[in-house]
């Protein structure tokens, strides 16, 4: 067996150092959607299109569905790294395709809203508002993306490999990942979708 | 407690429970949007901040986590409140 296999990280703080690395990384995405958010705030109120407002544009049914799609994506995300826990591989496997499925259809939803909004004229170009707005859920919606893309890129190789120790690391930095994205999800749906 | 989470234990009924509790928060929120004008910021704020909270605790485990990366997750809000404090100032809010 060769050493790289049997030596252990330097763990001094009890915390492997992934997973903290892996908080930290978390931390560090908080402050960044947080500076986002603020400009989104700043801007909001400067538009120059006519009548289209933020209340006029909006979908709040449609942007509910996805948000709600968004939210059961958590759950099953949770729930994978719940049944990888207790070794169930085979359903840990199914529950993270169901979140990269779950992933899959809320960027779709949001690529149908930015499909909307752009025939009624607002673009990230036409004012400082659009390119607020644009710019918030883009960069949450790349989040997203690479967050299946990774999704998808697990549950291909779990079934491949047994360093378990590896996946059960590999799975729970990526189960924070999302449930980052989702929290941001939550705080954007409230900020950028329902205050007036 | 409401919400205990064991490792290594099958959790997914609660995990389950905590999902329908956070789709219910999320349709009252939705609900009072069309319903009410009356301090819908604050309830909102508040709502969100129940949902946030409830993630970051059970389904990221941080409740049952070490305290060094409480620490380290908290240490994202103490430097995101300039950001808001200068939101509030720009806008006349404070």
């Amino acid at each position: 067996m060769s050493n790289f296999s049997t030596t252990q990280d330097h763990e001094s703080t009890g915390i492997s150092n992934q997973k903290l690395a892996m908080w930290l990384f978390l931390s560090s995405e908080v402050v960044f959607f947080a500076a986002l958010i603020s400009i989104y705030l700043f801007y909001k109120r400067l538009f120059a299109l006519g009548d289209l407002t933020p209340e006029g544009l909006f979908d709040i049914p449609f942007t509910s569905v996805t948000s709600f799609v968004l939210l059961m994506s958590s759950l099953t995300m949770v729930l994978s790294h719940n049944y990888y826990e207790i070794k169930d591989y085979e359903k840990s496997k199914i529950w993270i395709f169901a979140t990269a499925f779950l992933g899959t259809v809320f960027v779709s939803g949001q690529i149908y809203e930015y499909t909307e909004f752009i025939q009624s004229g607002l673009t990230i170009s036409s004012s400082i508002f659009g390119t607020a707005f644009f710019f918030v859920t883009g960069i949450h919606g790349l989040h997203v993306v690479i967050g299946v893309v990774l999704l998808i890129a697990t549950g291909s190789q779990m079934g491949i490999s047994n360093s378990n120790r590896i996946y059960s690391l590999s799975i729970e930095s990526l189960a924070l990942y999302w449930h980052c994205i989702d929290i941001v999800w939550i705080v954007i749906f409230t900020a950028v979708y329902l205050i007036p | 407690m409401m919400f205990q989470i064991k490792h290594e234990k099958d959790n997914s009924k609660k995990y389950i429970q905590i999902a329908i509790f956070l789709s219910i928060i999320t349709l009252f929120e939705v609900a009072l949007f069309y319903t009410t004008n009356f301090n819908l910021p604050a309830i909102l704020i508040i709502l969100s901040f129940i949902k946030f909270v409830i993630v970051v605790g059970f389904f990221m485990n941080l409740k049952f986590e070490k305290k060094l990366l409480k620490l380290f997750f908290l240490l994202g809000f103490v430097l995101s409140i300039p950001f808001i404090f200068i939101l509030f100032l720009e806008r006349n809010i404070i």
